[in-house]
């Protein structure tokens, strides 16, 4: 018979009364591991959909003097007297170290056309990588897909005065007009979008790349890196990282993260001061059998033994069960939160982490009790049978 | 177990409570000697101070004024914390209704005297089973107290109170809740105990039990009835 048996019995023989001992822990911990793996989804999910949807890197030719602004990200320079790349020399992107991390590749010719009296942007694209790479873009009508269709922008569109089903003519070819963008915000809206080859022909830079976007799918790879191996194969292109969309990007997951930190603490602080209240009524409940141990000759330090290792075990209990809880309800919740949300996994190390804090949490806030308890008078305790 | 002469000493034991306003001598000016190896008795009606007078014996209560001194040592100019093991190298107590710890097995609660010792696992084991053996529960010990009928109770905590070889039992009212056959038997193994070397004192208001000791006290309004009467042997 050791101390530690008296708090094995305790625990293994009134079960419900622990369960609710430790329901504080459980809640607090499960709350935490829940907001903090679906922090860790939704951060997951954005990286993925970053990686997916939207252009991360973006290759110009190197340029001295021009600027070239396109999406509200400077890319080095062009003008309506551009430098070109050469088409055939794309392939050479797919021979970097990390090219599987290489998702969306669309190469873009831009150059000014004249279309009813007016001068616009005409934009070449390679339809098929341009809509992978833009899944936002929505449209009235459909997007092209002969090579004597177009889509406009929309501030294109209301220049010229152009809907779905209308005839342009450029450079004395006619093209129907497919559908008609809804306004962006981006450099699309003033463009006339066309296929890669006719947009080449009407340009008369048949082979030529004025531009190329590029999604990597940069999960454990630093885009920085990709961006170098890319410029290393290019060396009169200007590679650049589109820092800072993915900045803002993880800025909001960084902002969620805090909040969820916040309202962790305070469920944190919630669940212990119920340990607290329920290990002080437990111990209020227990003062029958302190005063029967204090008189049978324990100290008053085997009394706060017994009490602080019971708080350990309903801790440590309490942990393991919140990490299971909050584990199930992320996994339960995730997928009804986020659209096509995943469960990010398991995190062992927030595992750790809670286990330790529930333990410490459970100590603390047991001390106080277990101080009482070790000081009730023995006679006075035994009075009260 | 160690011999003592003299073994208890209690010099002009006074202790007051306060009652609405007005303080209540429950124990009024006693002096007392109990010998080692005695069987004593303080019988008494309800209130009369008894139970005052075996919680301050068994350095659970300190009085008001005066002395307890048991084997040489000065009960109440000790700390809380000496007193704690003082009673559990010299007392083992039989509380009024039993008291077992209701999670705790037989022998888990027959145990837990030791859990506070030095003494090997299988020691502390063994000297459990021989004492639970000895009050006829051997069958019984991995019952939990709620199974167990009140004498059977009452045996595993006679079984609790000797287990450490205490040379002082201190027992309140040990058969209040028994029938007179079960009474007659929890009697007859304190006596057992009794002649083995324990000093024993039993707070008793059945007359019953007087046949058990060696000498019978009667307590009155917190004081010693006359001359302590002595029981031939």
């Amino acid at each position: 018979m050791k101390l530690y048996n008296i708090c094995l019995g305790n625990i293994k023989r009134r079960k419900t009364r622990m369960l609710f001992l430790a329901l504080g822990l459980i809640i607090g911990i499960g709350t935490v591991v829940t907001l903090l793996s679906i922090t860790e989804s939704m951060g997951r999910d954005i990286e993925e959909r970053l990686d997916q949807f939207g252009a991360n890197i973006v290759m110009a030719p190197r340029m001295e003097h021009l600027s070239l602004t396109y999406g509200g990200i400077d890319v080095g320079g062009v003008n309506y007297e551009v430098r070109e790349l050469d088409q055939s020399s794309l392939s050479r992107i797919h021979t970097i170290a990390n090219a599987k991390n290489l998702g969306v590749i669309a190469p873009k010719i831009l150059g000014p056309v004249t279309i009813m009296d007016k001068t616009l942007l005409l934009m070449g694209v390679v339809f098929e990588e341009e809509l992978a790479l833009k899944p936002w873009w929505q449209k009235t009508g459909a997007f092209p897909e002969t090579d004597n269709e177009l889509l406009l922008g929309s501030a294109a569109a209301s220049l010229l005065d152009a809907s779905p089903g209308s005839t342009l003519v450029i450079n004395g070819q006619p093209f129907q007009v497919s559908g008609v963008l809804d306004p962006t915000g981006g450099s699309e809206d003033n463009a006339v979008i066309a296929g890669l080859f006719p947009a080449q022909k009407i340009l008369g830079k048949q082979r030529k790349i004025s531009l190329v976007e590029i999604s990597a799918f940069c999960r454990g790879c630093p885009i920085t890196e990709l961006t170098l191996q890319i410029a290393e194969k290019f060396p009169n292109a200007t590679v650049t990282a589109m820092k800072q969309a993915v900045m803002s990007k993880m800025q909001s997951i960084e902002l969620f993260k805090s909040f969820s930190l916040g309202v962790s603490l305070l469920v944190i602080t919630i669940g212990a001061l119920l340990v607290m209240v329920t290990m002080m009524g437990s111990v209020n409940q227990r003062t029958r059998e302190i005063g029967i141990f204090r008189a049978i000759g324990f100290r008053q330090g085997h009394v706060m033994q017994i009490i602080l290792l019971e708080a350990l075990l309903l801790g440590i209990f309490g942990g393991l069960a919140g990490f299971v809880l909050g584990n199930g309800v992320a996994r339960a919740v995730i997928p009804l939160t986020l659209e096509g949300g995943r469960f990010a996994g398991i995190n062992w190390q927030l595992g750790g982490i809670c286990l330790l804090m529930a333990a410490a949490l459970s100590l603390l806030a047991s001390l106080y009790p277990a101080f009482k308890a070790a000081s009730l008078d023995p006679n006075q305790a035994l009075r009260e049978l | 177990m160690k011999p003592v002469d003299h073994f208890i000493q209690v010099h002009d034991l006074v202790k007051t409570y306060a009652d609405g306003g007005r303080s209540v001598n429950a124990i009024d000016q006693v002096s007392l000697s109990i010998d080692d190896g005695e069987f004593v008795t303080l019988m008494g009606r309800s209130g009369s101070g008894k139970s005052t007078l075996l919680s301050i014996l068994g350095a659970l209560l300190r009085p008001t004024s005066g002395k307890v001194v048991v084997d040489s040592m000065d009960l109440y100019s000790l700390g809380s914390e000496q007193r704690a093991d003082f009673r559990s190298e010299y007392v083992g107590f039989i509380f009024q209704s039993f008291q077992l710890i209701p999670y705790l097995t037989v022998l888990e609660n027959v145990s837990l005297p030791m859990a506070v010792t030095g003494l090997k696992k299988n020691k502390k084991r063994a000297m459990a089973m021989a004492v639970i053996d000895r009050v006829g529960l051997a069958d019984k010990q991995d019952r939990l107290p709620d199974r167990l009928s009140g004498g059977e109770q009452e045996r595993v905590a006679i079984a609790r109170a000797s287990v450490n070889q205490p040379p002082l039992i201190l027992a309140d009212e040990p058969t209040g809740n028994l029938d007179t056959d079960t009474a007659g038997r929890i009697m007859e193994l304190l006596a057992s105990l009794n002649r083995e070397g324990h000093t024993i004192v039993v707070v008793t208001h059945n007359p019953e039990t007087e046949a058990y000791a060696s000498r019978n006290i009667r307590v009155q309004d917190g004081r010693l009835d006359s001359t302590p009467t002595i029981v031939p042997a």
